[in-house]
């Protein structure tokens, strides 16, 4: 199942000037872990995605929140000619298309 | 047990308003004061660099205030305002001082203005960096005197000691420059000596307002920390709060949902417990403070890099979407030639174009670049001046329209241009040039401190 259709939010905004940070939430504890568990999700998935190498993306599982978190470089700083996304909003779309291996 | 009540008006207050009845609402709960937060680096470095306050007229802004005074007034309750009119250097503090002063004599107001300068000047930043007292934040390189000498204007990020000693020196309403969010809420906190750990994650949780409620937006939260706990109440019946609301806000524009820097030391939340008390509130325990060995504050600046132009254009001959890309690089390429001729040289002007309905949002990340039956496009010129821009841009323009692909059939245009004429001028374009931290021996050496007698003349 597509990422998407599985959370109940995924966002992206600023963490500071120099960064995006994504985050994909859940209000059901038993998908948060279905989906934590399937191992699909990860700084990996984060890097593939965006085009970016592994280490420049930090990803947390946040379970308080039963979200997940990656952040990771911008290409511009924020607000810089050339930055297409001043408030980085619209940066999380490649995730939603990540397949999950659960029902 | 000490009980210390804070009420959040909302997550960022400038002229857009607030549900006065919630305000009111709050302040019959009896709150120790009132915050908000009136500023930020969201909406870019234009406003650090222009002295201008974010998107609302003037007009707006002084009835927000006007309502949120007289309010807080009536009710004897502190009014602690942090980071005024959107990036809190000291033009947007004496605009925003002024303002109080002019409600002030109209409604016959009279207090104690308590306010925060945080501009920092030429002399004392070159004199940090010769100590050796700042140093880079996040990616940015470390910071020279050339730097600080060609930014518009540098502000340094205060912590909440500045509320404290406003507060102290008896202001009954502070208008702070740039500070943290969480300074405002931490203050009356710090002043009255309670638990750091979590008087720090109760200010970062109120710090948005009712974006930690349901259904989310611009609101008012009452906080109260304990020795042992915090909880927090939206103060609008129509909303509610959950420990997954709570807990989740901590992931709101931060790099990392557990740990905060701060300008004394570290917020440590990974330990901390949320658990609902009823269907609208939530309570929290846990939370830990670290001191640092030594106490810093975010240096933000911003410089002027030219002034800047946009264009925009659609596409939608099929030929013309799929040679997009020789047909970009034939105005750019008549773009540079045009340069040339002017005398510029390559690094002082520059275009950039993103092309909508292919790539245009992520650029080089987006892992699906298909091009629609149509595409539009932006096109940003920057130059040194508006007339180079003007010039830069209507070469770009009229190249995208005539210039020759292969396949070419549309012979009498390749572009179409929504508006007359096709390119307009912006203003001037700015970016963030410092983004560092800066050691300080004492929380208020950044700043300083005035607090005035005002109104009373109705």
């Amino acid at each position: 199942m597509r990422l998407g259709a599985l959370a109940d939010v995924v966002r992206s905004k600023n963490a500071g000037i120099h960064y995006v940070t994504v985050d994909v939430m859940f209000r059901d504890r038993r998908t948060f872990e279905a989906v934590r568990d399937s191992g699909v999700l990860s700084a990996a998935t984060v890097a593939d995605r965006y085009g970016l190498p592994v280490d420049d993306v930090r990803f947390f599982v946040y379970e308080p929140g039963l979200a997940f978190k990656a952040t990771f470089p911008r290409a511009h700083i924020a607000g810089s000619p050339g930055d297409p996304d001043l408030y980085g909003a619209q940066q999380h779309a490649p995730l939603l298309d990540v397949e999950v291996p659960i029902e | 047990m000490t009980e210390l009540r804070c009420l959040s008006l909302n997550g960022l207050m400038h002229g857009n308003g607030f549900p006065t009845a919630s305000l009111d609402a709050g302040l019959d709960r009896d709150p120790h004061f009132v915050g908000v937060d009136a500023g930020s680096t969201d909406g870019g470095p234009y406003f650090l660099g222009s002295g201008e306050n974010m998107h609302s007229s003037r007009r707006a802004v002084k009835q927000v205030y006007r309502t949120l005074l007289t309010r807080c007034l009536d009710a004897d309750v502190p009014l602690l305002v942090g980071s005024a009119a959107t990036a809190g250097a000291d033009v947007h503090v004496d605009w925003t001082a002024a303002l109080v002063r002019e409600i002030a004599a109209a409604e016959g107001l009279a207090f104690d203005l308590g306010i925060v300068y945080c501009e920092q000047s030429i002399g004392d930043l070159v004199a940090a960096i010769e100590s050796g007292r700042t140093e880079p934040l996040d990616e940015s390189p470390p910071l020279d005197v050339a730097t600080v000498e060609a930014a518009e204007r540098v502000v340094a990020m205060a912590g909440p000691e500045v509320f404290v000693e406003a507060l102290d020196r008896g202001a009954d309403v502070v208008v702070a420059g740039r500070c943290s969010d969480v300074a405002i809420y931490k203050a009356m906190a710090v002043r009255e000596g309670l638990h750091e750990g979590l008087a720090t994650h109760l200010a970062k949780t109120i710090e948005c307002g009712g974006l930690i409620a349901t259904p989310r937006g611009g609101d008012c939260v009452l906080g109260t920390l304990t020795d042992d706990a915090f909880t927090v109440t939206p103060t609008n019946p129509a909303k509610r709060t959950d420990p997954l609301t709570v807990a989740s806000h901590l992931l709101y524009e931060t790099a990392d949902p557990t740990r905060f820097v701060e300008p004394r030391g570290v917020l440590h939340t990974g330990d901390a417990t949320y658990d609902a008390v009823d269907d609208r509130t939530v309570r929290v325990t846990g939370s830990r403070f670290q001191r640092a060995d030594d106490y810093t504050v975010k240096l933000e600046g911003a410089r002027e890099v030219g002034h800047r132009g946009v264009a925009t254009a659609g596409i939608r001959d099929p030929t013309a979407v799929a040679e997009l890309d020789a047909l970009l690089t034939a105005a750019r390429t008549a773009v540079d030639e045009k340069a040339s001729r002017l005398g510029l040289a390559t690094h002082a002007f520059s275009i950039d174009v993103r092309v909508y309905g292919r790539d245009g949002v992520m650029g080089g990340r987006e892992p699906t670049p298909d091009a629609g039956h149509e595409v539009g496009l932006f096109v940003e010129a920057v130059a040194p001046d508006a007339g180079t821009v003007d010039d830069l841009l209507e070469e770009f323009t009229y190249a995208l329209f005539v210039s020759d692909f292969p396949g070419r059939r549309t012979t009498a245009g390749n572009a179409a241009f929504p508006t007359s004429p096709a390119h307009a001028p912006v203003g001037p374009a700015y970016e963030f040039s410092v983004w560092h931290r800066l050691r300080v021996a004492d929380p208020l050496d950044p700043v300083r401190i005035e607090v005035e007698r005002v109104g009373g003349s109705a």
